[in-house]
C-alpha cells in the first residue's frame, strides 16, 4: 500500500501535536459524565422522584427534543438527560480532531511539504482517523468507567460509552468526508457541524412526534430518529434495552462513510477542494470601511449562530414553564432541588431564572470568544496592517471591546424577551413576563462583562498565555458558580470568587444594585487596565 | 555617514543608538539609520539582520530600549496615529484577512490610512494584472504581495516603509513595481526599501545603508561605494593572464593556470577586459557581485570591533 506510506511516522506527529490538547479534551469531558452521574445518583433517590422527572418527557412532546425517556431506573433518566448533550460535544471534538489533521494542513500548506516527501496519499487521512479510533475508544472506556464508578448498572454503563464512542467515530468519519469537500478548515467544520445540527434536528423532530407508553415511561421515536447516528444513539438504550446490535448500524456507516472519502481524496488535487471557491466583491462595501465594520465582517457569522441558538433555547423553555410547574411539584426531593438552584420557592420564577442564568453563563463564553479574536488577528499578521494606519490600538482593541459588549447584550436581551414572551403566551400575563425576564437577563449582563474585562487584561499584560488564562478563569468560575456548584459540592469561599455567584436570582428574588454596581466597576477596571498594558508593550508580527 | 548632533531636520527617518532586545537577544544593536527627505533609500542586508524589526520600531509598534527615533519629525511611539496618516507600509510578511477578496482588503487599508485614491487604486490593479474578486486565502504569495503593494503605492503619502517588497513577484511584475517606485521619485517622495537583493537596491535606490547583525556597517551614495558595484568576472584565457594584477581598480584575483576570477570596478572594466582579449578568451561570465559575497569579503571579519570600512578602501 504505497499510498499509506508514512502512516505511523504522522500519527506520531498527530499525537506530539496534540500531546495536550488530547487530555485535557478526556479528561474534561471524564469529569463532565462524572460530575452528571454524581448529581442524578444524589438527587433522585425514590422511584416517585423518577416519576416526577420523567413524566415532563412524557407529557410535553418539546421536552424530548434533548432525549428520548426509555423507563423509570436512573441510569434511562441519565441517558434521556445527558446522553444526546454528552453525544453532541463527543461529536464536536471529533470533527474538530479530524479536520485539524487533514484539511488544516491542506490549507496551511504543511501537507504539501510532508507529501513531497515519503508521504503516500491517503497517510494524513489514516493518521487521523487512526487517532480518532484511539480517542473514541479512551471516551467509551472512561464514560464508562465513570458510571460504574458512580454505582451505575455494569452493563448499562458499558452500552453508554460505546455508545458514546461510536457517535464519537461517526462524526469523525462525517469529518473526513467533508475535509475532502471544501477547501478551508473553517468551511470543512461548518460543513461537518452542519451535519451534526441536521442529526440533532432529525433525532429532535423524531422525539417530538413519538408515540407514548405512558405505563413503561417510555417514547417510542417517530421514522426521522432512525437515520442518523444521534439517533441510533437514542435507540441504543443503554440501562433499559442494551440493543447492542445498533453498533453494526454504527460501523457500517463508519465503514461507508470513510470510504467515501477515500475515494474522494483517491480523485482529488492535493489542497483543493471538491466544491467550487466562492469569489469575492472587486470593492468594499462603505460599512466595511471602519474597525468595528470589519470586526462585524469576521463575527457575523458566529453572532448568528450564538443569536439564533440562544433565543430558540430560550423560547423553547419560556413554553415549558406551565408544564415544569405541574410536574416538578409532585416530587418534594425535585423541587427542593430547583428551589436551592433558583432561590426561592415559586417555581416558576425558580426555573425561569435558572434558564436564563445558566444560558447567560454560558454567552459569557461568546463574549470572551469574540474579545479574544484580537489575539488571533495579532498572532496571525493582520493586526500589523491595521495598526501601521491611522488607527491607534486603543482604537483597535476599544471596537473589539465594543463589538463583543454590544453583540453580548443583543443576545442576552432577545433572549429575555423571547423567553418573557413564550411564557406569557403559556401562562397569560405576556406584558409582565416579559418585562421580569428582560429584567432577570440584563442583571446577567456584569458578570458576563468581568469575563470580557480577564481577556482584555490578559491581552494587553501578557498575550501569549492570554487564551489560556482567559478561558481557564471561566471555566473556573462556572464550576464554581451557583449551576455547577450545587451539584458538585464547591467550598464556600470558591464560590464567593465567582462572578456568576454574585448575580441576583431574578425574577426570583428581588433584584439588588450594589453587586451589579461592583461587578461593572471590576468588569471596568480590568478593561481599562488592560488597554493601557496594550498601549505600552510591543506588538508581535507574523514575521 | 557624516551627520553628526541631533539636527533631524531634512531626515524623513533618523535613528541613532537604536537598541531593541528580544529578552536576551539583541536584535538592534546601536543602529544609526538616517534617510533624507526625497531619497529613495536601500536597506541592505540578510535576512535576520533587523531589518523587519528596525521598521516595526519606526512605525511604533515594538517598543525601543533605547537610543533615538525620529519619523517625519516625530516620535512613533507616542504618536503613531498622525504620522501613520502620512506613511504606507508594506509588511515583510503579507497576512490579511482571509475571507476579504482582494479589492476589499485594499479598499479597508487605504480607508484606514485615510487617504483612499479610486483612480491611482485601479490603475495599479490594471498594472499589476490582480484578479480583485479572488478571497485573500485563495491568492498565491506573489498576488497576496501584489494585495500589499497596490494597497501602499495607490496611497498618496510623504513616505513608504517598504519591506522586501518584491519577494514572491515574477520578474515581469518586478518591472511594474520598479517602474511604479520611479514614478514616485519623481514625484519627489521619501521611500525606505529594505531588500536582500542588491541588484533591487541598485536599479532604484540613490542611497544604501548595510545592515548586519543589528547595526548600519555602511551607509552612503551607491557611487560612494564602489566594491558594491563592482562587476566580478570569470574567464578561460589561452594563455595565463598574470598582468591583470597591475592593472588599478582590479580587487580579489584568483589565478589558476587559465582560470582567472576577478572583480573590476566600472572605471577599470574596459582596461580589464582588452587585457584579457590580449590573452585570448576562451570563455567568459561576469555578475554583479552577490550580497553574501559582499558580506563575506566585506564585513565579514571587520565585525563587532571594527566598525566599517576599514578593510574596504
Amino acid at each position: 500500500m504505497r499510498s499509506l506510506a508514512g502512516t505511523s511516522k504522522l500519527l506520531h506527529l498527530t499525537l506530539r501535536r496534540d500531546r495536550i490538547r488530547l487530555p485535557v479534551w478526556l479528561l474534561s469531558l471524564t469529569l463532565l459524565v462524572a460530575g452528571f452521574a454524581a448529581a442524578y445518583r444524589d438527587v433522585l433517590k425514590s422511584p416517585q422522584d423518577l416519576i416526577a422527572v420523567t413524566q415532563l418527557y412524557l407529557t410535553n412532546p418539546s421536552a424530548r427534543l434533548f432525549g428520548l425517556p426509555s423507563g423509570l431506573d436512573l441510569g434511562s433518566y441519565a441517558m434521556l438527560r445527558a446522553g444526546l448533550f454528552i453525544g453532541i460535544i463527543v461529536a464536536l471534538l471529533n470533527i474538530f480532531l479530524v479536520i485539524r489533521h487533514t484539511r488544516q494542513n491542506e490549507e496551511t500548506g504543511r501537507e504539501e511539504l510532508l507529501r513531497s516527501g515519503k508521504v503516500g496519499r491517503h497517510a494524513s487521512l489514516a493518521a487521523a482517523v487512526t487517532v480518532a479510533l484511539g480517542v473514541n475508544a479512551c471516551i467509551a472506556a472512561l464514560t464508562a468507567f465513570m458510571l460504574i464508578a458512580n454505582q451505575f448498572d455494569v452493563q448499562g454503563a458499558i452500552a453508554a460509552g460505546a455508545m458514546w464512542g461510536a457517535v464519537g467515530m461517526s462524526f469523525a468519519a462525517i469529518a473526513a468526508v467533508t475535509a475532502q469537500l471544501t477547501k478551508t478548515t473553517r468551511g470543512a467544520s461548518g460543513l461537518a457541524g452542519a451535519g451534526l445540527g441536521a442529526a440533532f434536528v432529525l433525532s429532535a423532530v423524531g422525539g417530538l412526534l413519538g408515540t407514548v407508553d405512558a405505563v413503561a415511561y417510555r417514547v417510542v421515536p417517530a421514522w426521522p430518529t432512525w437515520f442518523t447516528p444521534l439517533g441510533w444513539a437514542q435507540l441504543m438504550r443503554p440501562f433499559s434495552e442494551n440493543n447492542w446490535l445498533w453498533l453494526a448500524v454504527f460501523a457500517a456507516f463508519i465503514i461507508v462513510c470513510i470510504a467515501a472519502a477515500v475515494v474522494l481524496n483517491a480523485r482529488r488535487d492535493t489542497g483543493m477542494g471538491l466544491l467550487p471557491e466562492h469569489r469575492g466583491p472587486d470593492r468594499a462595501a462603505k460599512n466595511l470601511l471602519s474597525p468595528m465594520g470589519l470586526i462585524w465582517r469576521l463575527q457575523r457569522g458566529s453572532f448568528t449562530g450564538w443569536f439564533f441558538g440562544v433565543v430558540v433555547i430560550g423560547a423553547g423553555m419560556g413554553s415549558l414553564s406551565q408544564s415544569v410547574s405541574s410536574s416538578l411539584s409532585q416530587s418534594e426531593d425535585i423541587k427542593m432541588f430547583v428551589t436551592r438552584l433558583g432561590g426561592t420557592d415559586q417555581l416558576i420564577a425558580a426555573f425561569l431564572g435558572l434558564i436564563i442564568s445558566m444560558i447567560g453563563a454560558i454567552v459569557a463564553a461568546f463574549t470572551v470568544q469574540s474579545i479574544l479574536r484580537v489575539h488571533a488577528d495579532e498572532d496571525g499578521g493582520t493586526a500589523e496592517a491595521v495598526l501601521a494606519t491611522r488607527i491607534s490600538r486603543q482604537r483597535w482593541l476599544g471596537s473589539y471591546i465594543a463589538y463583543g459588549a454590544l453583540a453580548t447584550a443583543a443576545i442576552i436581551v432577545c433572549l429575555g424577551a423571547a423567553e418573557g414572551l413564550t411564557t406569557g403566551l403559556t401562562l397569560g400575563n405576556t406584558g409582565h413576563y416579559i418585562s421580569e425576564l428582560l429584567a432577570a437577563a440584563l442583571v446577567q449582563l456584569p458578570a458576563m462583562f468581568v469575563f470580557g474585562g480577564i481577556a482584555v487584561l490578559c491581552f494587553g499584560l501578557v498575550p501569549r498565555a492570554a487564551v489560556a488564562i482567559t478561558w481557564a478563569a471561566y471555566a473556573l468560575a462556572m464550576l464554581a458558580g451557583p449551576i455547577m456548584s450545587g451539584l458538585i459540592r464547591v467550598p464556600h469561599w470558591a464560590q464567593n470568587v465567582s462572578p456568576f455567584s454574585h448575580t441576583p436570582n431574578a425574577p426570583a428574588e428581588p433584584i439588588t444594585a450594589m453587586p451589579l454596581i461592583v461587578l461593572s466597576l471590576i468588569a471596568v477596571g480590568l478593561t481599562a487596565a488592560g488597554l493601557s498594558f496594550y498601549r505600552r508593550r510591543n506588538v508581535a508580527g507574523a514575521g | 555617514m557624516g551627520n553628526n548632533g541631533n539636527d533631524t531636520s531634512g531626515y524623513a527617518i533618523f535613528t541613532e543608538g537604536l537598541v531593541k532586545r528580544f529578552g536576551k537577544t539583541t536584535a538592534l544593536n546601536g543602529l544609526d539609520l538616517k534617510v533624507r527627505t526625497g531619497h529613495i533609500h536601500g536597506f541592505l542586508g540578510p535576512n535576520g539582520a533587523g531589518k523587519s524589526t528596525t521598521i516595526r520600531v519606526l512605525l511604533g509598534l515594538l517598543r525601543k530600549d533605547s537610543g533615538t527615533v525620529r519619523l517625519l519629525g516625530g516620535d512613533p511611539w507616542n504618536d503613531p496615529v498622525s504620522l501613520h496618516g502620512r506613511l504606507a507600509y508594506i509588511p515583510g510578511e503579507v497576512n490579511l484577512w482571509p475571507n476579504l477578496s482582494g479589492g476589499e482588503a485594499i479598499d479597508l487599508i487605504m480607508k484606514l490610512r485615510g487617504s483612499p485614491n479610486k483612480q491611482r487604486r485601479d490603475e495599479l490593479i490594471r498594472r499589476f494584472e490582480l484578479d480583485p474578486t479572488k478571497r485573500f486565502r485563495t491568492y498565491s504569495k506573489g498576488n497576496r504581495q501584489k494585495v500589499a503593494i497596490i494597497a501602499a503605492l495607490a496611497s498618496d503619502v510623504e513616505l513608504y516603509l517598504l519591506d522586501e517588497p518584491t519577494s514572491g513577484l515574477d520578474p515581469l511584475m518586478e518591472t511594474v513595481f520598479q517602474d511604479c517606485v520611479k514614478e514616485l521619485r519623481g514625484a519627489g517622495k521619501t521611500i525606505l526599501l529594505s531588500s536582500h537583493i542588491l541588484s533591487e537596491v541598485e536599479a532604484l535606490c540613490d542611497h544604501v545603508s548595510i545592515i548586519r547583525e543589528g547595526r548600519i556597517v555602511e551607509s552612503g551614495t551607491l557611487d560612494q561605494m564602489r566594491h558594491l558595484t563592482r562587476t566580478t568576472v570569470i574567464a578561460k584565457t589561452r594563455q595565463p593572464a598574470g598582468d591583470l594584477a597591475q592593472l588599478a581598480g582590479v580587487h580579489s584575483l584568483k589565478h589558476d593556470g587559465k582560470r582567472v576570477e576577478f572583480e573590476v570596478e566600472p572605471e577599470a572594466l574596459d582596461k580589464a577586459l582588452q587585457l584579457l582579449t590580449k590573452h585570448g578568451v576562451a570563455a567568459l561570465t561576469s555578475h554583479p557581485p552577490t550580497l553574501e559575497e559582499i558580506f563575506m569579503r566585506h564585513y565579514g571579519d571587520a565585525l563587532p570591533d571594527e566598525p566599517e570600512l576599514a578593510k574596504v578602501r
